[in-house]
C-alpha cells in the first residue's frame, strides 16, 4: 500500500510534465508559430480575438500560441512573453498591461531575433515591429452619431452620458461625436452632457435624471460600456422603450438584454475576431518580409490603413451590433 | 529532528520530483534546458522565494504564527519606493525606503500578534487588506513607470553577474545563507525553534517568546521590502498589484518545503528546495502552453502528493494526518 502510493506520487509530476509536452502536438516545419499573450485570460474579449488569430492561422498556415495571465498583471504578462521569447517562436506579441514595461520585453525578443508586435493595447519603443490598432476613434464616433440620427429621424433633443470626467479616450470620442452632429446632422441638438463613471447604476440615475429634466428628449449616447446599459435601463423603467432611442459604445455580452427587449436598437464598437485575424495576418507579412503598403488589401477584410511611422495597422471599421448579430460572445 | 529543522528526508524528495519535473518537460521539448530559459526561471523565482524564507521564520515561531501580509507589504513598498523615485530622490534612498517601510510594517504585525495578543492569521489578514488598499489609494490604481529610472537601479532585477542573475548571486543566495546561520547556528535560530514547540518551555529556559516571535515579523516584511524593490527594477514598474500571489503562495511553498505548520520544524533550506520546484514547475508548465487557468492548481496536487509521499517514507500511512500534530503548544 505505501509503496504503491509512493510510486504513483513519484510518478506523477514527471508524468504531468511529459503529458502537457506532448498535448499540443508539434506544428509542421514550414508554418510559423505565433505567439499572443494577452492582458488576461478567460474573458471574452479576448477569447474572441484568438479565435480571429486562429482563423488567420489555419488560413495562411500559421500556429497560434495563446497563452496569458489570469489577472491582469503587468509581471505575469511579462513572464509568459518572456518564456515564449525563450522558445523562440517566430513571433511574440502582446495586448500590453503597461506600454513601458513591456518594452524591455521587446528589446529581449529583438535580440533574441524574435519578431514583436503589439495589437489592441500598445507598447512604447523603437524595438516593436508591428502595432495593430483596434478602431480609428473617428470612425468609431461618427458610426455612434449615424446609429443614432437614424433612429430618431436626423432631428430632436439628444444628451451624452460617459465614464470619467477625465478620461481621454471617451472625451476624444465627445468631441468626434459633437463634429458629426455639427456638420451633418444640425438639428440634433446636445442639451447635455452627463458622467456617470464605470457604473451601470448611476449611469441609470443619471439617465432617469435627464429623462424628467428633459422632456422632449429623443435620444441618449452612452460614451462607455457601462453608460450604455444603465440608460437603457432608465428608458426602460420610465416606459420610453421605443420613444427615447439609446445606443452608444458598448459590447454585446453588456446590452444583450436590452437588444432582445427592445429598448435597443443598435450599439457600435470594433470587432475582436476581425482584430485578432487582422494581427495574424500582418504578423505573417512582416514574417515573410513583405512591406505593408499605405493602404492594404487583407483578404476577408477589404482596405486596411497602415501608418508607417508608427508601424500602425489600423482595423477601423468599426462594427455595428444590432438585433442580428447580438450572438456574438464578447 | 525538531532541534536543527533539517528534514533531509523531505529534502530528497523535492529534489528528487524537481528532477523529474524538468526530464519530464525537456523529454517533450529539450528546448527548456536552455540557458536563457534556466535564467527566466532563476529570475521568477527570486521574489518569491526571497518572500517565502521570511515566512519560514514566522512559522517556525509557532502558536499559529502567518504571514498573510507578505505580498501587500511587498506591493506597499514597491509602491513607495516608486513614488519616491518620481520625486526626484537619488534610487539608493528610495530603494532604502522600501526596505525600511517593509520591516516597519512587519513590525506593526509584530506588535499587533505580540502586544496585543490577535492572532495572526486575523492580524495579518487584517494589515493585508490594509497594505494593499494603502498602495492603492496612493497610485490610484495605476502602475508608476520606472523604465526611466537610472540604469543602476534597473540593474538590481535586470543586470547579470558572470552570466547568472544579479538578483540571484547578489541577494537571494547571500541571504539563504544568512538565514541559514541564523537558523542552524546562531542563538536566535535555536531559541526560535524551542519557543516553536513549546512557549512554557522556552518561558521557563529564560527566552522571551514574544519578542522572538515579534523579529519574525519584522524580517518577514524586510524580505518582503526587499523583493518588492527586486520587482520594481525587474519590471521598471511599481504596481499595486505586485506581488499579490505571494501571500498565500509563499505559505504553500514554506510547508512544501518542509515546515510544520504548527511551528518548531523546518528549515529555509527545505524552502529554497520548494521554491525551485515550484519556480520550475510552473515555468515548464506555461512554456508547454498549459492553461494557465489549471496551473495553481497543479501546485496544490504537488503539494499534496509531496506530503503523502514523506508520509508513505517515514510509513506513515493514509491515517495519518498530513502535518505533524505531535505536540501541542502550551
Amino acid at each position: 500500500m505505501t509503496r504503491k502510493i509512493t510510486l504513483a506520487g513519484a510518478v506523477s509530476v514527471p508524468a504531468l510534465a511529459l503529458a502537457v509536452a506532448l498535448a499540443p502536438g508539434s506544428a509542421s516545419a514550414k508554418d510559423y508559430t505565433i505567439g499572443f499573450v494577452p492582458k488576461l485570460v478567460g474573458i471574452p474579449y479576448f477569447t474572441a480575438m484568438k479565435q480571429g488569430l486562429e482563423k488567420a492561422g489555419k488560413k495562411f498556415g500559421a500556429k497560434i500560441v495563446y497563452q496569458g495571465p489570469t489577472t491582469a498583471s503587468v509581471s505575469g504578462q511579462v513572464e509568459i512573453a518572456e518564456s515564449l521569447i525563450n522558445k523562440h517562436l517566430d513571433a511574440v506579441g502582446v495586448s500590453a498591461n503597461s506600454p513601458t514595461a513591456l518594452s524591455a520585453v521587446a528589446k529581449k525578443a529583438k535580440a533574441a531575433g524574435v519578431l514583436f508586435y503589439s495589437s489592441d493595447s500598445q507598447v512604447d519603443g523603437p524595438d516593436v515591429s508591428l502595432r495593430v490598432s483596434q478602431a480609428d476613434d473617428k470612425a468609431l464616433a461618427y458610426a455612434v452619431i449615424d446609429q443614432l440620427a437614424q433612429q430618431v429621424g436626423d432631428k430632436g433633443d439628444v444628451a451624452f452620458v460617459s465614464g470619467g470626467p477625465t478620461a481621454t479616450n471617451l472625451n476624444v470620442w465627445i468631441g468626434f461625436m459633437k463634429d458629426r452632429m455639427k456638420a451633418k446632422y444640425p438639428d440634433m441638438k446636445l442639451v447635455s452632457i452627463q458622467y456617470a463613471g464605470e457604473d451601470i447604476s448611476k449611469a441609470t440615475d443619471v439617465t432617469s435624471q435627464l429623462l424628467s429634466a428633459y422632456p422632449n428628449l429623443k435620444g441618449v449616447v452612452g460614451v462607455n460600456s457601462t453608460a450604455v446599459p444603465g440608460a437603457a435601463q432608465a428608458v426602460l423603467s420610465a416606459g420610453m422603450s421605443g420613444k427615447v432611442a439609446v445606443t452608444g459604445i458598448t459590447d454585446p455580452n453588456t446590452i444583450r438584454p436590452f437588444v432582445n427587449n427592445g429598448t435597443v436598437k443598435s450599439v457600435v464598437l470594433w470587432n475582436p475576431v476581425d482584430l485578432g485575424y487582422l494581427t495574424a495576418w500582418a504578423v505573417l507579412q512582416e514574417l515573410d518580409h513583405k512591406q505593408l503598403k499605405a493602404e492594404n488589401d487583407v483578404p476577408g477584410l477589404g482596405k486596411i490603413a497602415y501608418d508607417a511611422k508608427t508601424k500602425t495597422l489600423l482595423l477601423g471599421k468599426p462594427l455595428v451590433i444590432t438585433k442580428k448579430n447580438i450572438g456574438l460572445n464578447f | 529532528m525538531g532541534a536543527t529543522g533539517f528534514q533531509p528526508g523531505r529534502i530528497g524528495v523535492l529534489v528528487l520530483l524537481t528532477i523529474l519535473a524538468l526530464g519530464g518537460f525537456a523529454l517533450g521539448d529539450p528546448g527548456i534546458l536552455s540557458g536563457p530559459n534556466l535564467y527566466s526561471m532563476a529570475v521568477f523565482s527570486v521574489e518569491i522565494g526571497i518572500i517565502a524564507f521570511g515566512q519560514t521564520l514566522v512559522i517556525c515561531g509557532g502558536d499559529g504564527g502567518i504571514d498573510l501580509s507578505v505580498g501587500a507589504i511587498g506591493a506597499l513598498a514597491q509602491v513607495l519606493l516608486g513614488l519616491a523615485i518620481t520625486a526626484g530622490l537619488p534610487w539608493p534612498l528610495a530603494v532604502a525606503i522600501c526596505v525600511a517601510a517593509g520591516a516597519g510594517m512587519g513590525m506593526i504585525n509584530g506588535a499587533c500578534v505580540t502586544r496585543l495578543d490577535i492572532p495572526p492569521i486575523i492580524t495579518t489578514l487584517a494589515t493585508m487588506f490594509v497594505f494593499s488598499g494603502l498602495a492603492l489609494v496612493l497610485t490610484g490604481g495605476i502602475n508608476i513607470d520606472l523604465t526611466t529610472a537610472s540604469a543602476a537601479f534597473l540593474f538590481l532585477g535586470q543586470g547579470a553577474i558572470a552570466g547568472l542573475p544579479f538578483q540571484l548571486v547578489a541577494l537571494y543566495l547571500p541571504a539563504l545563507l544568512i538565514l541559514i546561520a541564523v537558523q542552524h547556528r546562531a542563538g536566535f535560530g535555536r531559541a526560535l525553534y524551542l519557543v516553536g514547540t513549546s512557549t512554557t518551555a522556552a518561558r521557563l529556559t529564560g527566552l522571551r517568546p514574544n519578542r522572538i516571535r515579534a523579529r519574525t515579523y519584522a524580517i518577514a516584511g524586510l524580505m518582503a521590502g526587499i523583493a518588492g524593490a527586486i520587482g520594481a527594477a525587474r519590471l521598471g514598474t511599481a504596481s499595486p498589484e505586485a506581488l499579490g500571489q505571494a501571500n498565500l503562495i509563499s505559505i504553500a511553498i514554506v510547508v512544501l518545503g518542509g515546515s510544520s505548520i504548527f511551528g518548531g520544524d523546518g528549515s529555509v533550506v527545505g524552502t529554497m528546495v520548494a521554491t525551485v520546484l515550484i519556480g520550475v514547475v510552473n515555468y515548464g508548465l506555461s512554456y508547454m502552453n498549459f492553461n494557465p487557468v489549471y496551473q495553481a492548481g497543479v501546485m496544490g496536487l504537488i503539494l499534496i502528493g509531496a506530503v503523502l509521499i514523506d508520509n508513505a517514507i517515514s510509513g506513515r500511512g493514509l491515517s495519518a494526518l498530513p502535518f505533524r500534530m505531535t505536540r501541542s503548544t502550551g
